[in-house]
């Protein structure tokens, strides 16, 4: 259970959000996303790709993301692994609950992980509830 | 001693056919036949057929060109038999041994006494070699010995034999395949069916399947023969190494693939 503060931070973005969590950035900032797996077999080279989008039509729509090259060493056994890439959300407008995805490119149907409306993208400077609430001679 | 004849007389004078008055040479032992270059060895037999000790010699002569039994003596018993030996490299044809016996007179001078003759016919050199060996493994193929094969394939050993003669000659094989724990995994042997290997032509033998389940090393030996005049002369043979067999390795697999976290950088 994460404290207020926490939260707080978290609503900046200043600490990493475990799934199902969600993380409140400012368009144009930068989202890390971070993935962890398991791999076996020959030494191969492959690409991790990191989405922010949409569900349109039961379909996710990608609106930004981001690829990064990895390499694993052949392993006869499963040896566990953590990566990431940085997306960029300044093509994303501003607004609430944005799916993000992830995948190893070349291996999607081993790999492919969806999370729903976890990303909440703020634009414009923007006030609520401005009310004058006193008024007194000083 | 005394001689029958009272004094030494050429052998022609005193003996029967096929032996003398005081030896016999009861037997030249040599191969019939020879190849060129070859080492021959001789044992020529000599008995004392006389009825008190003899001191008896022995001279062997191939071709009357090369001594190779050359007055070696020695006291033989009545009724015995002694043997002497010697040999010879074969020459570039066929040949004669001559062997002689000589016996010691009382004058102490040496007497010829018995002869016999061998024939030994100059041995056909029979060639053939491996000229190709290949490992099959599923699609693919390698040179003989093969290196870095992946483990689980399936093997299959082609080798081929070159008839290096100058007629036509029937072309056989023998191999066998032992894995990396030493077990002997494939055994094969043919002889080629008609038409034969022309001269210079090689005949390709095929082998049957196994399994390259172990990683190391494998190890072949095979043997190339001929088959001519009813005889099967080992030509060439090659033992050693067939193939090294890699571990093998599964295919890319990815599990728990999942996203830990996401944070504004």
């Amino acid at each position: 259970m994460q404290s207020l503060y926490e939260r707080q931070l978290a609503a900046l973005g200043a600490l990493g959000v475990a799934p199902p969590g969600k993380l409140t950035v400012m368009r144009g900032d930068i989202v890390r996303m971070t993935v962890a797996f398991n791999y076996r077999g020959s030494a191969i080279n492959v690409t991790l790709r990191c989405s922010i989008g949409q569900k349109n039509l039961g379909v996710f729509d990608e609106i930004a993301y981001a690829t990064k090259p990895i390499s694993l060493p052949q392993s006869m056994d499963f040896v566990p692994y953590e990566a990431y890439a940085d997306i960029s959300t300044a093509a994303i407008a501003p607004g609430m609950n944005y799916d993000i995805e992830a995948k190893i490119e070349e291996y999607t149907g081993q790999t492919l992980v969806k999370v729903d409306n976890v990303i909440d993208v703020l634009g414009e400077p923007e006030f609520q509830n401005f009310v004058i609430t006193d008024y007194s001679k000083l | 001693m005394e001689h029958p004849a009272g004094n030494p007389k050429p052998i022609a004078e005193v003996t029967g056919v096929g032996k003398g008055t005081y030896t016999q040479i009861t037997a030249i032992v040599a191969p019939d036949s020879a190849q060129a270059g070859q080492t021959v060895n001789v044992e020529v037999k000599i008995k004392n057929i006389w009825s008190t000790y003899i001191h008896i010699y022995c001279v062997a002569v191939r071709d009357t060109v090369d001594r190779f039994i050359d007055w070696i003596d020695a006291w033989v018993a009545p009724g015995a038999t002694q043997s002497y030996y010697g040999s010879f490299v074969m020459p570039n044809q066929s040949c004669t041994i001559n062997a002689y016996s000589y016996y010691e007179g009382d004058d102490s001078y040496l007497y010829s006494d018995d002869s016999k003759s061998k024939d030994v016919a100059l041995a056909e050199v029979y060639e053939g070699t491996i000229s190709r060996k290949e490992l099959e493994y599923d699609s693919a193929r390698a040179a003989i010995p093969a290196s870095n094969i992946p483990q689980g394939k399936r093997g299959l050993v082609h080798i081929w034999g070159r008839n290096d003669m100058s007629t036509t000659q029937q072309m056989g094989i023998w191999w066998e395949v032992k894995d990396p724990d030493g077990v002997v995994r494939e055994t094969y042997s043919a002889w080629e069916a008609w038409p034969y290997t022309s001269p210079g032509s090689s005949h390709e033998f095929i082998g049957g399947r196994f399994n390259l389940d172990k990683a190391g090393t494998w190890r072949i030996t095979a043997q190339l023969f001929m088959k001519v005049d009813g005889q099967s002369p080992l030509l060439d043979e090659y033992s050693g190494t067939l193939c090294t067999v890699q571990t093998a390795v599964p295919e890319p697999e990815f599990a728990g693939f999942a996203v830990t976290d996401y944070s504004k950088k």
